[in-house]
């Protein structure tokens, strides 16, 4: 019983992981074509209207104004 | 300082001049030069400092003076 | 030539659809908007901090690489302001992409960007001249405005006193003095936000047309009389800084001067440190031990150990290093250094076809290359960005800085050589390869793409400061910040994946070798194996250059993991100096260095390279040339080492 359990913990936390990775190596404009594809996917069903109000609007809304941007390093201007 | 060329390539460099105050009448005094010819040299006018090439300077053209004309004299009136 | 050459015209950049702030619409009372102008170096960024603390958001302008900087203020009287930090500019006529955006963004013209209501215009009050020049034209433009004078202190040092009320009454706006530094440097001009009325929205864009040679004379002719009423006076340049000067400008000591600045920063890079690494190393390691020591053996705690702690740790540990070379690169930029050590290698960079401009950019690319990148749009001319853009990964960004300082920590002897640590003599070594190999590929580069036009310098030589400590601090939380980021995000992440790649299939029941071997991770490794088995490279660093290639310092962690695994029984691993040191040659580890100085190891470089030149060209081209380079410096260096030794 224990080691099942230790089996899901341990795939869902690679899971996370490389979905995180994958997202964050995806460059900013693709990003936000992927969330506004997913936006025009779930427009409409009501019972996604909680993710989308929840997830996917905080995420387009940083996605709007990263895209054209590097987001992991702030780029301090020297000079 | 007497004036800027204006000439066809050194439009946007003049006007960049005059933005930073290299205008007729202002002081400018060469504060160092990196080699004989003086390309870059520092400059200073009116009041601050900047790093010129040659060619920029060359824009600029300038009426000696000696040291004691120079000792911070107030600014031109207008 | 590319079309981004010529004055740009950011205006329809970015996608529209979206850019229209949904935030607005969310609250009752729209924040005002107000947005700070000035010349460079007027203090307005310290300005900003001061105005906005943590509460601001540092971004891009959509579609060109410019830096977006807003904030957040609530005031006493509970109004709220949405400040942004616009580019320094001297005029309203740019001659790069920073300046065009501060005029386009004044003038209401960017869709991104909704038009500042209210103008602050900055002014260096020592420098007041130049501002002034700036503000007239600011002014003309008839936006509601506030007037702030700036470093009032350093205008008492130098004996400069300006009428404010005279100044106020003249340009017929309300003139505040700042000590931007200071604590309490920004009261005065919140108190005058606080009063001034909330403007009325204005008719967009703004029409404005760039002025004649005439008009600017008559601008700068009006700057003169208004700094006659109000009692400027031209501050004399001190003595010291005067004599400063004429060393550090001079050709030949204040070259010297620039390479022993250098040479002193990676010799503290590496004897500074040491301390506190040792602290993080012990720290990570009690950590692995007491979380192996809590759990059951199992695949939970070997993630935990050997992927989390092993990988993620191992990289920690160059925190230290990475703040001290920013604390003297912070330093320098502040004390008003960096424009000067431009000045001196104009003649230098110029020689090989990049403009003395490109010296900051490249500069920064020591920070990353990423913002090194992004500031060669203010390069003007095409074959000097071009230039620039190609060299800048060739500068040691700081991901390479634990790579080198790993290799270093574990082949090199730390005596020392005279007065100097060898270890950070190798280091100054590694650092100067990056150098020389991109004034030598500046130099390819400027005999093959032909020139297009002439850039001026035209760069201000600030007057001498003395860092400011609440600026430096700032800087350096603000690089923890991105590190931790980058560790906690990405680097962490990539672990834990690389972390299943290496543990699983499992091994074989007649295995030989330890369970990696077999693994995903393992076959990729020994498939590399065959390509880079000529570098010296075995089957472990071959793994670590795949996860490497998201970002330099994660071939780090790579190896942390690897070896982790690796290690046969239960034993634990987390510290790796001492691991490499008796498992690889010394020519193995002068190999890895001489391909770190070239190899293009960093995916988001290559990315922003595409999105700066608009093509897939430049990037293939830089990561072509960077790979083969990388191949041949550490085939020779492999070959070099293996003979002599």
């Amino acid at each position: 019983m224990y080691s099942a359990a230790e089996a899901i913990a341990v795939i869902s936390i690679v899971c996370v992981a490389a979905c995180y990775a994958v997202w964050s190596l995806l460059p900013a404009p693709r990003r936000l074509k992927v969330l506004m594809a997913l936006d025009k996917q779930s427009e409409g069903r009501y019972w996604l209207s909680g993710f989308r109000h929840r997830v996917l609007e905080p995420l387009l809304r940083r996605a709007v104004k990263r895209s054209g941007s590097c987001s992991d390093c702030s780029p301090r201007k020297l000079g | 300082m007497v004036a800027l060329d204006d000439t066809a390539e050194g439009v946007v460099i003049a006007q960049r001049l005059r933005d930073l105050g290299f205008v007729p009448g202002a002081t400018c005094e060469v504060v160092a030069r990196m080699s004989p010819g003086g390309d870059p040299m520092a400059v200073r006018v009116a009041g601050s400092t900047f790093a010129l090439r040659r060619r920029e300077a060359g824009v600029i053209a300038v009426q000696r003076h000696t040291l004691a004309d120079d000792a911070r004299a107030p600014l031109p009136q207008p | 030539m590319n079309g981004r050459t010529t004055m740009p015209d950011v205006a329809e950049a970015g996608p529209r659809h979206h850019a229209s702030s949904p935030d607005a619409s969310v609250t009752s009372c729209e924040p005002l908007r107000v947005a700070l102008v000035g010349v460079p170096n007027c203090g307005k960024s310290a300005l900003f901090n001061r105005l906005t603390g943590s509460r601001q958001k540092v971004a891009n302008y959509p579609g060109v690489t410019v830096e977006r900087k807003v904030g957040e203020l609530v005031g006493t009287t509970g109004r709220r302001y949405r400040i942004v930090d616009l580019p320094g500019t001297y005029s309203l006529t740019p001659t790069t992409l920073d300046e065009a955006i501060t005029r386009d963004v004044i003038l209401g013209r960017l869709a991104s960007e909704p038009a500042p209501q209210l103008i602050v215009c900055v002014a260096d009050t020592v420098h007041l001249p130049v501002g002034l020049k700036l503000l007239l034209d600011v002014k003309r433009l008839g936006l509601p405005m506030i007037v702030v004078l700036n470093r009032a202190d350093a205008a008492e040092r130098a004996q400069v006193q300006i009428d404010t009320r005279r100044l106020s009454a003249e340009l017929g706006v309300p003139v505040v003095s700042t000590v931007a530094i200071e604590k309490a440097g920004a009261t005065a001009l919140l108190e005058a936000l606080e009063r001034h009325a909330i403007p009325a929205e204005r008719d967009l864009p703004i029409t404005w047309q760039a002025p004649s040679a005439e008009d600017t004379l008559q601008t700068q002719s009006d700057v003169r009389a208004l700094l006659n009423v109000c009692g400027y006076r031209e501050p004399a340049i001190k003595r010291w800084q005067r004599q400063l000067d004429s060393v550090v400008l001079h050709p030949v000591f204040g070259m010297l001067l620039l390479a022993a600045l250098l040479f002193v920063v990676f010799q503290a890079v590496f004897s500074w440190a040491a301390m506190p690494m040792d602290l993080i190393t012990g720290g990570v390691g009690a950590v692995g031990e007491w979380v192996s020591s809590a759990l059951a053996p199992g695949p939970l705690r070997s993630l935990l150990v050997n992927g989390v702690i092993a990988g993620a740790g191992s990289v920690l540990v160059f925190l230290p290093q990475i703040l001290i070379l920013f604390l003297f690169i912070l330093a320098l930029e502040d004390s008003g250094y960096l424009p000067r050590a431009a000045y001196l290698l104009d003649r230098v960079m110029g020689g090989v076809g990049l403009s003395g401009r490109a010296f900051i950019p490249l500069l920064s690319s020591f920070a990353c290359a990423i913002p090194g990148l992004m500031a060669a749009p203010t390069i003007p001319p095409w074959r000097d960005r071009i230039s620039t853009i190609m060299v800048a990964p060739l500068m040691t960004c700081s991901a390479r800085l634990p790579v080198y300082a790993l290799l270093i920590a574990a082949f090199i002897p730390a005596r020392s050589v005279g007065p100097f640590n060898f270890q950070g003599l190798v280091l100054f070594g590694l650092y100067f390869a990056g150098i020389g190999s991109a004034l030598a590929v500046a130099y390819v580069l400027k005999r093959t793409v032909r020139r297009t036009e002439y850039s001026p310098l035209l760069l201000e030589l600030p007057d001498y400061q003395w860092p400011n400590g609440s600026n430096l601090l700032h800087g350096l939380l603000e690089r923890v910040r991105i590190f931790l980021r980058r560790v906690g995000g990405i680097i962490l992440a990539l672990m834990i994946v690389l972390w299943f790649l290496s543990s699983y299939p499992g091994a074989p029941a007649d295995a030989t070798q330890p369970p990696i071997y077999y693994s995903f991770a393992g076959m990729i490794g020994r498939t590399l194996e065959y390509v880079f088995a000529p570098l010296g490279f075995n089957w472990q660093i071959s793994i670590a250059l795949v996860p490497g290639m998201a970002a330099r310092e994660v071939a780090i962690g790579a190896l942390g993991t690897v070896y982790a695994m690796s290690a046969t029984g239960d034993e634990l691993s987390t510290s790796l100096a001492p691991i490499i040191s008796v498992s690889w040659s010394l020519a193995t580890a002068c190999s890895l260095l001489a391909w770190y100085v070239f190899a293009p190891q960093c995916l988001s470089t290559l990315a922003v390279v595409k999105r700066e030149t608009n093509s897939w060209r430049y990037p293939l081209i830089m990561a072509g040339y960077l790979f083969g380079l990388a191949y041949l410096a550490a085939f020779v260096t492999y070959r070099l080492v293996s003979a002599l030794s």
